[in-house]
């Protein structure tokens, strides 16, 4: 094969989309580039994850009241909640937490987190890209540079191949809306210089009508069967269709096209989404609320081959404004929220959805991490909130290779500021790339740069 | 442990060098070299903003008296022992003697090891040689054919004082393509398949890149299908028997016609005009055709909207008022083909109202000094500085200081805003009102090296405005001036782009030592050839367009499949987003909405999208603006034509299968459908009228007793050629640009 022309290109800042066409030209037409990397590659590095399960506690929650209590604080920092042991030596949760306290021998906790932005429209872009590029904040002030692409928008397209011959919608899906800040959407939950091929599949679950894919609702007129038809007619024509050339455009068209029409019209494609073949027990076990359903959900793609589910936990911040569920931002009555709804929720289904991966022996391949996008200031506002707090916040992280029983980073007697090991969403960004096998060589590949340091202490050795 | 004077490197530099024999390897031309050949001081090692492992170099080398402090007084001097040369850290870290992250870097027996010992043995001290004045590579261009596989690269290097030297050993020599050649210790480079790549080498800063190709054997081809009088053809034909490509053969009429009318004017041609090419027999049909085009309102709405694309034409900054003086005055500009260089002339040297003067909008668009910096330099001059502004450009030859002197220009460029309305009062860089720009006597920047006041300084050449002068009107000057050496050739670069789908330097804007030309004969004459007419943008199109090259067939041969740069095939694209929904909109005669703007108005032809849709009280998006972000539509933050995404994706053929819009149309009963069915049309003539306004062709046999087959078999005749147009405009055929 006579590769001419296909240079990379190495920008600095800048990224590139059409130097990624041309990096991604050979790999759709399975030409000789890709394979020779993947010859040169192999060997290297498999990752033990396949798949990555982002549990997105939009709005920030707190560190003190989650994960990362402390009881010795005065009262005005511990807040009113009491602490549980865990079963990992001398690590304790919040009372709240009793369940996922019990699978804590099957992850890692992070609780050094530390962010650079307090605005939600900012962290947010950091947590989800690793960079602040292109974040735009409260003011709308984009930052400097393009926007990075999403975390699970790299491994989209690191597993395209994969996904492809797995017959699967998307390499990359998101349970829940679009997030915003406001009515402003957060920048960097797509492709960004990837291109749009690499954004999200969106779906929605909500309990009254199950599982909603937006893409795949029909028009009124066009019945499944009419649809069919169509298709027929336009395949018989494309047996007649002058001889097309065969090239990138060509290929990539085809692709996306019969993938689409498959999940329009393929019952076994469109199982995927259908929640009520799962059992009532599981679906009680994740808890009957939308998010509960949600990482049911997220566990049923992961099984069918998908390699980047996001669960978003709300869409909405900033309750009081938004008239949204506000997700983790409580600005008030903080205590009375977390005890009356998020704290049960969020135990239940997570601790359900680590014991049914493992369970299913799907724990060892798919990597579980549970984040938001800051934590919540150590002091207890007067309306019995706490406001945003970059300074410092905890994650969970469980499955593909990482840890059990292990915690990371110590932050300081207010979990205001790490006192050792501080960590950054660029380094937990880089750790899921590499916990999937992916190499800085390949991210290079793509025209990316890294966001950060691996974090390397969370794999079990 | 060996003597120095034994030291192989020491006797090939005694054999190789004219200058008097030196005591120890060097730290700014050995060390310093070899750093940079080891990959030690890369962005992603030891080159990084914050280092790695505690060691901090400066990127690749760039300043020697950083690294040499680091390397000597450093993690309390112990990477280097002149006492015990071996026991060095930086020795045994790089050879892999104690644990290293990097690796190894290079064995005992090699010429950075040599290069590093001797100078560590020596005292390890800091020295100030004559400056490297040039680095000479032989060869720079070289094609093999099979059955030769490798060949030997050489580099002298030329100090000041006037001295020379082989440096081959020591430059760093890279492939920037992985898998068509390697580069073997004897600094040869050998095939590891048939292709073209290019291999850079450096030394001390200077960079040189060797364009490289091995070719299968066998005849030349058969390049007869190129002859014509076009110097293009000439240049694109003589490179392809070089390279042993074989051109496609000429595109049929049908072909031409719908590319030379995308290309040109972004729109699919009537069916009326397609009747009338295709049975047009006169030899000068296509010559006809692409004056036509050339002459055509369209024209100059397409070309004016690329430039609004680059030129950040978007409502946020400059609201709607703004968006559509700006768009007018571009329009307007390329409609009477105005020179280009004029054009940038009135951008840079603009000042005054918004909506008096339009071309003001460019830096109220772009607003700060180093912003405006970058966007000149991207725009006209197709140069991407961005990379310098924290550090020497590690690929080209920009340094901090000069992306600094050059955002100089700007600081001065000042804006009022005479009333806000905005619609977000979150949003402080939303504008709706009349702005005044203008320039202040105040406002300076600073290099950020020494924290000096940053005098003003063109790139490349070194100008600099006087005392007293206006800098925007300097800047103006030299840019538009015939003797720029960049604007000719990054402008004819774009030209060619938007009219091949690939530039003969790529990404387009993107000119620099390391990312030459594809066919650099056919550049300089490109050049040339915009500049002797006058900087206009039709002439060039019109000779661009009648070159045999433009058109070539999209379908390859055997020989040509895998040539992505050389132009032996025309490239096969997508329909842009406007352009898409616009030939929808011409397919099923049915209009598409846009917040703001009449009815009727094309795609192409809006100044700017609405901000519906982005929050605030701005309101929704309409169907037509939500199907052109679903199709890469740039939102016009970037100065730069990669904004717009052309990659397909699953959301985009949700677009077509069961998208509104597409649905919309269909359904609309006063469509072309409709209109057909109410005058009674039959069968044949209803297929001929969509396949003429979709593929600018007739249906075939084939196509037709298919159709008519499935049009027959259904009950409704209405539903059955709704079918047959949702079938139509969901061809590949439809979708692409061939």
């Amino acid at each position: 094969m006579l590769l001419l022309g296909q240079q990379t290109q190495r920008t600095c800042q800048t990224l590139d989309r059409r130097a990624f066409v041309q990096v991604g030209a050979s790999s759709v037409l399975g030409l000789s580039l890709a394979n020779l990397l993947r010859a040169k590659e192999s060997g290297l590095n498999p990752g033990s994850a396949k798949a990555v399960i982002l549990v997105w506690l939009w709005g920030g929650p707190s560190q003190l009241d989650t994960f990362d209590p402390k009881p010795n604080a005065p009262l005005e920092f511990r807040g009113p909640f009491a602490t549980i042991p865990t079963r990992i030596p001398g690590v304790r949760f919040c009372e709240l937490f009793p369940k996922l306290a019990g699978v804590s021998d099957k992850m890692t906790v992070l609780r050094t987190l530390t962010t650079q932005s307090n605005d939600h429209g900012i962290a947010g872009t950091i947590g989800l890209t690793g960079s602040p590029a292109g974040g735009t904040g409260l003011d709308g002030k984009p930052l400097p540079g393009s926007p990075r692409p999403a975390v699970g928008s790299v491994v989209a397209k690191a597993f395209a191949n994969r996904s492809r011959e797995a017959n699967i919608a998307s390499p990359f899906l998101v349970v829940g809306g679009k997030l915003h800040q406001g009515k402003k959407p957060i920048v960097g939950e797509g492709g960004g210089p990837l291109g749009p091929a690499y954004d999200p599949f969106r779906l929605e679950y909500d309990p009254a009508t199950g599982t909603k894919v937006p893409a795949l609702q029909l028009p009124p007129e066009l019945t499944p069967e009419r649809l069919a038809d169509r298709q027929k007619l336009v395949e018989s024509l494309s047996i007649t269709e002058r001889k097309l050339e065969s090239s990138l455009a060509v290929a990539t068209l085809d692709d996306y096209r019969s993938r689409a029409v498959s999940m329009l019209t393929s019952k076994k494609m469109q199982g995927m989404f259908d929640l009520s073949k799962e059992s009532p027990k599981s679906a009680n076990a994740y808890g009957r609320t939308r998010f509960g359903q949600s990482c049911l959900l997220a566990r049923r793609l992961v099984e069918s081959g998908v390699p980047f589910v996001q669960v978003n936990w709300s869409d909405h911040v900033e309750a009081e404004e938004d008239a949204g569920d506000g997700g983790w931002d409580h600005h008030y009555r903080n205590f009375q929220i977390m005890q009356d709804r998020h704290a049960m929720w969020l135990d239940q289904t997570l601790s359900a959805l680590i014991t049914d991966l493992a369970e299913r022996g799907l724990l060892e391949s798919t990597l579980v991490l549970a984040v938001g996008e800051f934590g919540r200031d150590p002091k207890v506002n007067d309306k019995a909130g706490r406001e945003h707090w970059p300074g410092c916040y905890s994650a969970l992280a469980a499955g593909g290779g990482v840890a059990g029983g292990r915690v990371l980073g110590t932050s300081d007697a207010k979990a205001g500021k790490p006192a050792d090991t501080p960590m950054t969403p660029g380094d937990l960004a880089a750790t899921v790339h590499h916990a999937v096998g992916l190499t800085s060589e390949q991210i290079a590949g793509m025209g990316l740069a890294s966001t950060g340091r691996v974090i390397e202490e969370m794999f079990a050795k | 442990m060996p003597s120095r004077l034994l030291s192989p490197l020491f006797i090939v530099l005694l054999a190789s060098s004219s200058r008097a024999a030196e005591p120890s390897a060097s730290f700014t031309n050995d060390v310093s070299a070899v750093l940079s050949r080891a990959g030690c001081n890369m962005g992603a090692c030891h080159g990084n903003l914050n280092g790695k492992g505690g060691l901090k170099l400066s990127l690749r080398g760039e300043d020697p008296a950083y690294d040499y402090l680091a390397l000597t007084r450093g993690a309390l001097a112990r990477r280097i022992d002149p006492s015990s040369p071996d026991a060095s850290l930086v020795l045994q870290k790089a050879v892999g003697r104690v644990p290293h992250e990097g690796g190894v870097r290079f064995p005992v027996e090699s010429v950075e090891y040599r290069a590093l010992r001797s100078w560590i043995a020596n005292g390890g001290a800091f020295d100030s040689p004559p400056k490297l004045a040039k680095l000479v590579v032989t060869p720079t261009r070289q094609v093999l054919a099979t059955p030769n596989d490798s060949f030997q690269l050489k580099a002298v290097a030329h100090f000041a004082d006037g001295s020379t030297r082989d440096v081959t050993s020591l430059a760093a020599i890279e492939t920037t393509t992985i898998g068509v050649v390697k580069i073997l210790p004897s600094r040869e480079v050998q095939k590891e398949q048939d292709g073209e790549t290019t291999v850079l080498v450096r030394y001390l800063g200077h960079q040189v890149p060797v364009r490289v190709a091995f070719v299968p054997d066998g005849p030349a081809p058969d390049v007869s299908v190129l002859k014509s009088k076009s110097k293009i053809d000439e240049l694109v034909a003589k490179q392809l028997q070089e390279l042993r490509i074989p051109p496609s053969a000429l595109a049929d009429d049908a072909m031409f016609l719908r590319r030379a009318s995308l290309d040109a004017t972004g729109t699919l041609p009537a069916a009326d005009v397609v009747r009338k090419f295709l049975a047009d027999p006169s030899p000068d049909k296509r010559e006809k055709l692409i004056d036509s085009l050339l002459a055509r309102p369209e024209f100059a709405e397409y070309w004016a909207m690329k430039w609004s694309d680059l030129l950040r034409n978007e409502e946020k900054s400059l609201d709607r008022k703004g968006v559509q003086v700006y768009h007018r005055w571009i329009k307007t500009w390329l409609a009477e083909d105005r020179p280009l260089n004029e054009f940038a002339r009135e951008i840079l040297a603009a000042r005054g109202s918004t909506y008096e003067n339009p071309p003001t909008n460019f830096y109220r668009a772009v607003r700060d000094p180093q912003a405006r910096a970058e966007a000149v330099a991207q725009v006209f001059l197709g140069v991407r500085v961005n990379c310098a502004k924290c550090h020497n450009h590690p690929f080209d030859r920009w340094t901090q200081d000069d992306y600094h002197r050059f955002a100089a220009f700007f600081p001065q460029v000042q804006y009022r805003v005479l009333s806000n309305t905005r619609k977000d009062d979150l949003d402080k860089h939303e504008f709706v009102g009349e702005q005044i720009v203008f320039t202040s006597r105040k406002g300076e920047t600073t290099l950020p090296r020494t924290g000096e006041t940053a005098v003003p300084k063109t790139l490349g050449d070194d100008r600099s405005p006087a005392g007293d002068d206006d800098r925007l009107i300097m800047l103006a000057e030299w840019v538009a001036s015939p003797d720029n050496p960049f604007f000719a050739k990054a402008q004819a670069n774009r030209i060619w782009f938007h009219l091949f789908g690939r530039g003969l330097v790529e990404p387009n804007d993107d000119f620099k030592v390391t990312n030459p030309a594809s066919n650099p004969e056919l550049m300089d004459h490109l050049a040339a050839e915009f500049k002797a007419g006058g900087f206009r943008l039709k002439p060039l199109v019109k000779t661009i367009l009648m070159s045999r090259t433009y058109q070539l067939s999209s379908s390859s041969n055997a020989g040509n499949a895998g040539d992505a740069s050389h132009f032996s095939h025309a490239i096969i694209q997508p329909l842009e987003a406007e352009q898409l929904l616009d030939a929808m909109s011409r397919v099923f005669d049915s209009n598409v909405q846009f917040n703001g703007y009449p009815s009727g108005i094309r795609a192409g032809a809006v100044p700017a999208m609405s901000q519906a849709g982005t929050g605030g009280r701005r309101g929704g998006a309409s169907m037509g603006e939500r199907f052109l972000r679903v199709f890469g539509k740039p939102e016009r933050l970037l100065t730069c034509d990669c904004e717009r995404s052309e990659e397909a994706g699953l959301l985009q053929a949700f677009q077509m299968i069961n998208g509104e819009q597409v649905n919309a149309m269909l359904r609309k009963s006063d469509n072309r459908i409709g209109k057909l069915l109410d005058r009674g049309a039959t069968d044949p003539e209803m297929l001929d009228e969509l396949y003429l306004a979709a593929l600018s062709r007739y249906p075939n046999e084939n196509e037709k007793s298919k159709l008519f087959e499935y049009v027959k078999s259904k009950e409704s005749r209405r539903a059955a050629w709704e079918d047959v147009a949702w079938g139509i405009v969901n061809a590949k055929e439809f979708l692409l640009r061939r």
